[in-house]
């Protein structure tokens, strides 16, 4: 999988979010974006999915432009800020009819995504009764279920203890080794470090700084 | 062995739609109607509720005793009921030139209710749920299952409201037609020329159509504005069609008391179908084009 941006800007409120932004992105890589807060991390990812239409310039993967033929990337999985289930429904139950959407993958895919991420696919517990940690886990095996090209993960690491850091690196690697391009935001530098291959450094909407990686964590 | 060969070959062309339909992103659509009818399990139920409520005090107005004297003592029947849901509200004349218009909770409570139960997709699909957005191909295919959904969303309201009117005609043992002399009487609605089956036209199959035209075009107003917004606009609609009698007001054509069919000079029912029909077409249409250009955050 290749991703190419070019000249991306958009405008939000007249106030332009992201300034000509210029990427070329390839699979089985880690790309890891490094920024504060509002500096249009998130904004990326967004538009990376075909979530945000730009005011200036396209997003290409493989071969077609985001927006024209296709509005999102064919096999995507997500993680942005807080995941969205039914809160009535258990975590096994949200996961399915997700899946049952697209019908790529059946009950046990979702089950192993589950397991994947730690939790128990059989467990009774609806969404609302989940902790901060739990809810989290779920969006990860949702983004990770359907074996998706392109992951992209905002903030993975948020809300998890110690073990659940180091599944996130596992699942990580996992992925790389599959050949999906993954793209991850987090706050930690030290963890970001450790995750990604690349990093992509963004201020105020413009991307500042794209270097690889010296001390790679992940094999 | 004739018979068989000819039984499984008669399965042949429903199979092969199932297929295109399931091909075609049928199993899209399904689950994005499940999904969005499951959310609203509560607000089914709430509607349920009010029904029975509106049904039960039908049943109490028979034991009035100033009807009772007029037609005898008459159980209403499944017709009675829906005409009772939806035959809404008119001038009542207190003078020569005074007038008031009686609010009808029954007919306003099914409209806020059916709004309800496809207003909010907007706020759930739109923001935060990115992982049911970007399971489709594209934002069209998105826009239109949407829509679709909202269609059988509706559907399936009324296809509860019938059946609970059903009910209560059997249990009550009024039967599933209507009563004349009742409807004229308790409900203000002279039914007297017309039949069964045009009746039921009228209280279902028309106020389906009015009620997905509106249902469509506040889905296509909160693409704009926001669920909250375009719920309020609509029932802002509603409410005023309920005091003024024009017929760009909708809701002028979703109460029975208001129509030709029932009472001269008053609004036309097929300028209504059109004035629906028009209103669905282009909300889709216009919610095609806002989709197209909207950003999901």
């Amino acid at each position: 999988m290749k991703i190419i941006i070019e000249n991306y800007s958009k405008t939000l409120n007249q106030s332009e979010v992201l300034k000509n932004v210029n990427l070329t992105l390839s699979g089985g890589k880690i790309y890891g974006l490094k920024g504060k807060n509002g500096s249009g991390k998130t904004m990326l990812m967004r538009a990376i999915c075909g979530l945000i239409v730009p005011t200036k310039g396209s997003v290409q993967i493989d071969d077609y432009v985001l927006g024209e033929k296709k509005s999102f990337p064919d096999s995507v999985g997500l993680l942005l800020e807080n995941p969205a289930f039914l809160k009535n429904y258990t975590g096994y139950k949200n996961l399915k009819m997700l899946a049952d959407i697209q019908k790529k993958v059946g009950e046990k895919e979702v089950r192993e995504a589950i397991q994947r991420v730690g939790l128990d696919p059989d467990d009774k517990r609806t969404y609302r009764k989940y902790s901060l940690g739990m809810k989290q886990r779920l969006g990860i095996a949702a983004a990770i279920m359907e074996h998706p090209k392109l992951l992209i993960l905002d903030e993975p690491i948020n809300a998890l203890d110690e073990a659940g850091a180091k599944l996130v690196r596992d699942i990580l690697s996992e992925e790389k080794s599959r050949g999906a391009l993954c793209i991850i935001a987090c706050h930690d530098t030290e963890e970001l470090n450790y995750l990604s291959d690349e990093i992509i450094e963004i201020s105020d909407g413009e991307i500042k700084k794209t270097y690889e990686n010296e001390k790679v964590g992940l094999a | 062995m004739h018979s068989d060969i000819t039984c499984s070959r008669a399965w042949i062309p429903v199979l092969s739609k199932k297929r295109f339909f399931m091909n075609y992103g049928g199993h899209k659509l399904m689950s994005l109607i499940k999904r969005v009818n499951l959310e609203r399990k509560f607000r089914f139920i709430l509607l349920i509720l009010f029904v029975t409520l509106s049904n039960f005090s039908l049943i109490r107005i028979t034991k009035l005793t100033f009807i009772t004297e007029k037609i005898g003592f008459i159980q209403p029947g499944m017709l009675d009921f829906l005409v009772n849901l939806c035959k809404g509200t008119t001038e009542v004349k207190i003078s020569k030139d005074t007038f008031y218009i009686p609010v009808d909770p029954g007919f306003m409570g099914i409209q806020f209710l059916v709004l309800l139960l496809v207003s909010d997709i907007s706020s759930l699909k739109l923001r935060g749920n990115e992982h049911v957005f970007l399971k489709f191909k594209n934002r069209y295919e998105w826009w239109i299952s949407r829509c679709i959904s909202i269609i059988v969303t509706v559907v399936l309201s009324y296809f509860l409201i019938v059946l609970e009117c059903l009910l209560f005609g059997l249990i009550s043992g009024g039967g599933l037609g209507v009563h004349d002399a009742f409807s004229t009487y308790s409900l203000g609605v002279r039914t007297w020329n017309m039949h069964g089956e045009e009746l039921f036209f009228i209280t279902v199959v028309f106020q389906i159509v009015f009620a997905v035209s509106i249902c469509l075009f506040q889905n296509m107003l909160s693409l704009i504005t926001g669920p909250v917004l375009s719920v309020a606009a609509v029932m802002a609609m509603e409410i005023s069609s309920v005091f003024i009698k024009n017929k760009w007001l909708f809701g002028n054509y979703q109460m029975l008391l208001r129509l030709n069919k029932f009472v001269g000079s008053r609004v036309s029912l097929s300028f209504g179908l059109i004035l629906a029909v028009v209103l669905a077409v282009s909300s889709v249409f216009f919610g095609c084009v806002c989709v197209r250009k909207r950003d999901i955050y």
